[in-house]
């Protein structure tokens, strides 16, 4: 199978020319089906005679079995062709329904008959279909933008009833227009803020780059920018996420079943689309805010058959800190000397050229680069620089089968860099990758949804180069190599209804991971810890030799049972791997961090995920509540020796130390999705644990006990509510309490050479105090400009949110440090508040 | 010029809104936090170094209710070099034990290591460490003048300091030095004339100290791309009167030390400079060179070093700084007793 797939990926790819492609695609489809079906289930003659004995296509097939049919299509947004994700079908008759899964597809088995189907989407006009179903039916649907003002917020956007129907546990799809009317730090509408407000996921403080979901490290995110990996998801250090609002339709977060398709990561998939520009009229849409601007422009190039999009965004505090300092003494202000040596700038931009090929296929060509800069005075600063280019090509080759090809090349580049003193420095680092997927879906076989793919990605890591930061720096220049590696994965899947009550998901991926050369690999005595003195011999290795490999099954399973019309339970069982790591030893990951893959010494990071829910909804849909349960542990966990020495060291295997993980919890769930007040609560119990232990004296930690990882927060408590104000205006806040973060704290200190010395308390044993935030914002969306200069050859449409960050004003703890107060013989706890008083933010947003 | 005005203004005002936002949002303050302490535990500290003595050496136990550890009295401590010899320490103080000058002569490229036997009944050694051959040799500059410092309140205030920099050579050697410098300042006071001529004459005290002990600097040569440190920032000393009326002295040290000892170091720099951001790494106690002999799991605190050590003086007098140094002894005990100001003596030290 292996071996055959193969082919098959490299005929697709190159022989695209010479090939049936229709043929070949339903040859992988069938393949796959078998693939599916001896590998999970007792094959049953049902099963058996649908692939063999009637054609794929046969529209009596399903009716001489049951009296079912089958209803799929698709959900585009008619102006963009873009895929809706999320998006509603309600049949109105049997009170039944779905949503669209990432690429806008969906499938509903009905009986015969007549319906009234009812398709919604926030923001988006609700189109209402009338349908006769005597045989299965493939519908191409479009979606236009809503144009009048809502009296009140349907949320219905969101998956209405897809809680108690969809077999995929513990996964969050939401618009970008749920977040419109959410508070907006910064007065930006920023993903990674928003998932923090979402059960089962948490961040260690303001100013962290990344989230944890359910107990999970930072890099065990897979966070996909319209499919193509990000390894940094982060701006200004954590304050902006790198997804412009602007160009952004929505994302997916798998937190519970990971999907066959994604992989890669351990913990979760943020699944992020972006949007491609109008096929219908040139539009410009953009912001401005106190911190930060943004503007997007976009448009056919050939009416309804190529668009391009063009965006860019930036923030530069550094502007308004040189103001700050040039007239300081007029303003009769006075901050910290540091505050005015400091800088901080980013910006991104995205393009994106959209061509239909024909009414079936359509190709996409996607670009983001992005520039950061962040400057702590004359101490220390990073910058960082991300680009990513890719190429998408959607086919739907028959009324049944879809395929997507994509390929993308990436680059993050890091540096870290001290500008002062006879050592000043500059440290570069980075990692790039290549990447080729080709996914396909067919839904032509009874109640199935079969999903297959192949994906190949080869990561090439930079050398670390180390160099003096100006001309009268003593630094030496160094360079360490890098390491490289590839990663090939073939998947399938298939989601199966039995009866109104079974729905199962059931997917296999199979990684095959290869270290690639050049590069020297160093023997140690295995009767010594492994460091510089303990190396016995080293192997040399050439420009693409295979250093070592590692592969494994990774089983993906879920499955749905109904109890009732408005209630259910999920199951899911997900095995993963990860063979890229991400080096980082501070509380959480900087930018300048090492992406490390997989070596002899570092082996894949394993997890097996357990996850079992309960939904009910309440008042048709409108109220939705469950309560999920999850289990995750985790082997090879990358840990660190105390006082790891990470940067330009070419044998990074001595500083680690393999550990086990382990992290449990609850998270309960009330959703308000209509009526003038929506909006949810959570509370989310959950633990999160390591374990490093060594055999040789002083390596193991805390003595190789169980100790919390430094995300453990027990307790996380979110409400969130909006209150419609009409005309699309609204009023929302945001309260959230959680547990204090785990730290190390100072026992004891003694004198060394006249130096004080703190003695630590075992890793992780204390908490600093709990977090507690509430944040209020106000949406002002009556076209502010159209009331002010009344111009009715202009379509101008603007809106402003106020939004009041933190409005209790308490100085949350980031971390606790300690320091020695002048003339103190000892150093004492102090608490670090990155946000502590109110943050006031104003953006007017217009678009024309 | 009235639309730049205006945006100017208009400027200004956000601005100083941001600035508001920032300044009172970001902050730092002292906290109450106290845990559980563990007691017991051997903490040493100590050296030997190239030159003639005398030695000293430090023991104490961590204690479960004081923050401090608490000097070790009766522990029997052995010095032991590489042929064997072994010369045993004697209790000066409460919990310092000496080796008098004389006694052992520190020498480059032999190995030293000591022994502790505590009243518990508990062994301790060092590992043995080797006193290096090559050293750097240093240079001091001072710089009188004045600083920026941000006052409590975040307003910026220029102070008159003293700025401490070193030129340093380094020999021409294969193998990598590791090196650290320390500075030490020795003022002079004298006491205020006695009323009565029959009194006892005033006293000339000289009052010791090193300086900013919590600023390690230290290099390892292999990361240099010269053999020549020039113009190193080292630390700065505010210019307090009574320290600077007469002659103040500053002595920078340049310490070899092996590489085992750069490391605790780097890592003592690492935990005493922590800022509570994103950047730091999980702390955790250092580990130093003394072991359990029956529990190699059992490191005490501190560290037993073996050195070599050159050092350089200059000096400023009150004539060389930016200002007036009035007569700093308008009355205080102080002033009739030089003796009572900490680390004072009369005894002159050979280089001021």
């Amino acid at each position: 199978m292996h071996r055959l797939s193969n082919v098959v990926f490299i005929e697709l790819i190159f022989g695209l020319h010479f090939l049936d492609i229709n043929s070949l695609v339903q040859m992988v489809t069938i393949l796959s089906l078998l693939f599916t079906l001896f590998a999970y289930l007792p094959v049953t003659p049902i099963l058996e005679v649908s692939v063999n004995s009637y054609p794929i296509s046969d529209p009596i097939y399903q009716s001489d079995i049951t009296n079912e049919v089958r209803l799929s299509g698709r959900v585009t947004d008619s102006e963009t062709g873009n895929p809706l994700q999320g998006a509603t079908l309600y049949i109105v008759e049997l009170r039944r329904g779905t949503s669209t899964d990432s690429d806008g597809f969906f499938t509903l088995t009905l009986p015969t008959g007549d319906y009234t189907l009812r398709i919604q989407y926030l923001g988006m006009e609700t189109l209402v279909e009338e349908i006769t179903l005597t045989s299965n039916i493939w519908l191409d649907l479009e979606l236009t933008e809503q144009d009048t003002d809502l009296e009140e917020i349907v949320v219905e956007g969101v998956g209405f009833g897809d809680n108690i129907r969809g077999a995929v546990t513990g996964v969050e799809v939401v618009s970008i227009s749920d977040l419109t009317q959410l508070p907006q730090f910064m007065g930006e509408i920023d993903i990674v803020q928003s998932l923090t407000a979402l059960p089962g996921v948490q961040t260690v403080g303001e100013g962290a780059s990344g989230f944890n979901v359910r107990g999970g490290r930072e890099d065990q995110n897979l966070v996909l920018m319209d499919g193509a990996p990000i390894f940094n998801s982060s701006h200004v250090l954590g304050l902006f996420s790198v997804f412009n609002p602007d160009v952004t339709d929505g994302y997916a977060l798998y937190k519970g079943h990971m999907p066959e398709r994604f992989g890669g990561r351990l913990s979760s998939v943020l699944d992020v689309s972006m949007r491609s520009g109008s096929m219908e009229e040139f539009k410009v849409s953009g912001g401005l805010g106190l911190y930060s601007a943004r503007l997007m422009i976009e448009g056919p190039i050939i009416k309804e058959k190529t668009s391009f999009l063009l965006s860019g965004r930036g923030a530069a505090s550094g502007v308004i800190f040189a103001i700050a300092g040039k007239n300081r003494r007029m303003m009769r202000i006075s901050l910290p000397a540091d505050v005015y040596g400091s800088s901080a700038r980013y910006y991104d931009n995205n393009a994106n050229i959209t061509h239909r090929l024909n009414q079936n296929n359509t190709l996409s060509l996607s670009y983001y680069g992005s520039s950061d800069f962040f400057r702590l005075d004359r101490d220390f600063g990073y910058s960082w620089e991300n680009q990513i280019g890719s190429m998408k090509w959607s086919s739907s080759i028959t009324d049944n089968l879809y395929s997507e090809f994509s390929a993308a090349k990436n680059q993050y580049n890091s540096s870290f860099f001290t500008p002062d003193g006879p050592d000043a420095f500059l440290l570069d680092t980075g990692i790039g990758y290549e990447r080729l997927n080709e996914h396909l879906l067919y839904t032509g076989v009874g109640n199935m949804t079969l999903t297959t793919g192949v994906e190949w990605t080869r990561y090439k890591s930079n050398d670390e180069s180390l160099s003096a930061y100006h001309d009268d720096s003593v630094i030496a220049s160094e360079r360490v190599k890098k390491d490289s590696g590839q990663e090939f994965a073939l998947y399938i899947g298939n989601e199966i209804e039995l009866g109104s009550s079974f729905l199962f998901s059931l997917g296999l991926r199979y990684t095959h991971y290869d270290q690639l050369g050049p590069g020297i690999v160093y023997d140690y005595d295995v009767n010594q810890p492994r460091s510089v003195s303990s190396v016995t011999g080293s192997t040399q290795y050439s420009s693409g030799d295979k250093i070592i490999s590692y592969n494994g099954f990774e089983p993906r399973i879920s499955s749905r049972i109904s109890i009732s019309e408005n209630s259910s339970i999920k199951l899911s069982y997900n095995r993963t791997r990860q063979y890229i790591h991400q080096i980082s030893n501070s509380t959480s990951p900087t930018p300048a961090d090492i992406w490390q893959v997989s070596t002899q010494y570092l082996p894949p990071q394993r997890s097996h995920n357990y996850s079992f829910g309960f939904f009910k909804n309440f008042a048709d849909g409108e109220w939705e509540t469950s309560i999920d349960l999850y289990y995750r542990d985790v082997d090879d966990l990358v840990e660190y020796i105390d006082f790891a020495d990470l940067f330009l060291n070419n044998q990074i295997e001595t500083d680690l130390i393999s550990a086990q993980g382990q992290a449990y919890g609850s998270e309960f769930n009330i959703r308000k999705k209509s009526g003038q007040w929506t909006g949810w609560l959570s509370y989310t119990l959950g633990r999160t644990f390591v374990k490093a232990e060594s055999d040789f004296p002083g390596r193991s930690i805390n003595r190789g006990d169980w100790f919390p990882s430094n995300y453990d927060q027990p307790h996380n408590f979110n409400l969130t509510a909006v209150r419609s104000l009409g005309q699309k205006s609204a009023f929302s806040f945001n309260f959230i309490w959680r547990s204090g973060r785990p730290i190390t704290a100072i026992s004891s200190n003694h004198l060394d050479s006249g130096t004080t010395v703190p003695v630590f308390s075992d890793r992780n044993r204390e908490r600093i105090p709990d977090y507690i935030r509430l944040d209020l914002s106000f949406t002002i969306a009556e076209n502010i400009w159209k009331y002010r200069v009344p111009n009715p050859n202009r379509r101008i449409s603007d809106s402003a949110n106020i939004t009041f960050y933190n409005i209790l004003g308490r100085r949350n703890a980031f971390s606790m440090f300690y320091k020695r107060a002048p003339g103190a013989s000892v150093p004492t706890p102090n608490r670090l508040s990155v946000l502590g008083a109110v943050i006031p933010s104003f953006t007017y947003n217009f678009n024309f | 010029m009235i639309y730049r005005l205006k945006i100017n203004k208009f400027a200004q005002a956000i601005v100083i809104l941001i600035l508001i936002g920032f300044s009172i949002s970001g902050c730092i303050d002292e906290i109450d936090f106290d845990i559980e302490r563990e007691g017991g535990k051997l903490v040493v500290s100590g050296g030997i170094y190239d030159h003639e003595g005398p030695f000293t050496v430090e023991l104490a136990l961590t204690d479960q209710v004081s923050t401090i550890p608490l000097p070790l009295s009766g522990a029997d401590v052995t010095l032991i070099d590489n042929n064997e010899n072994r010369f045993r320490y004697l209790e000066t103080e409460p919990g310092i034990y000496g080796i008098p000058i004389g006694r052992v002569d520190g020498r480059r490229g032999h190995t030293y290591h000591i022994e502790i036997e505590l009243p518990d009944g508990r062994i301790y050694h060092s590992i043995p460490e080797i006193i290096p051959m090559f050293n750097g040799t240093p240079e001091t500059i001072l710089d009188p003048g004045f600083i920026q410092e941000p006052s409590t309140t975040g307003r910026l205030l220029e102070v008159p300091a003293v700025t401490i920099s070193a030129n340093t050579r380094i020999p021409d050697h294969t193998e990598p030095l590791f090196l650290k410098w320390d500075v030490e300042s020795v003022y002079s006071f004298i006491e205020n004339e006695p009323a009565s001529a029959a009194a006892p004459p005033a006293k000339l005290c000289y009052i010791t100290r090193k300086t900013d002990t919590q600023t390690i600097n230290i290099i390892r040569t292999d990361e240099l791309s010269s053999n020549f440190i020039e113009n190193q920032h080292l630390v700065i000393k505010r210019i307090i009167r009574d320290q600077f009326y007469i002659r103040h002295v500053f002595g920078v040290t340049v310490s070899s030390i092996s590489e085992q000892r750069y490391r605790y170091w780097e890592n003592v720099d690492q935990i005493i400079n922590q800022s509570g951001t994103i950047f730091d790494a999980p702390p955790a106690t250092v580990k130093g060179n003394v072991i359990n002999v029956n529990d190699e799991n059992d490191f005490a605190l501190g560290y037993f070093e073996a050195a070599a050590r050159n050092s350089s003086y200059d000096f400023v007098t009150r004539a060389d700084l930016p200002v007036f140094i009035p007569n700093p002894c308008p009355g205080p005990a102080e002033c009739n007793n030089c003796l009572l100001i900490d680390d004072s003596s009369l005894e002159r030290p050979d280089f001021f």
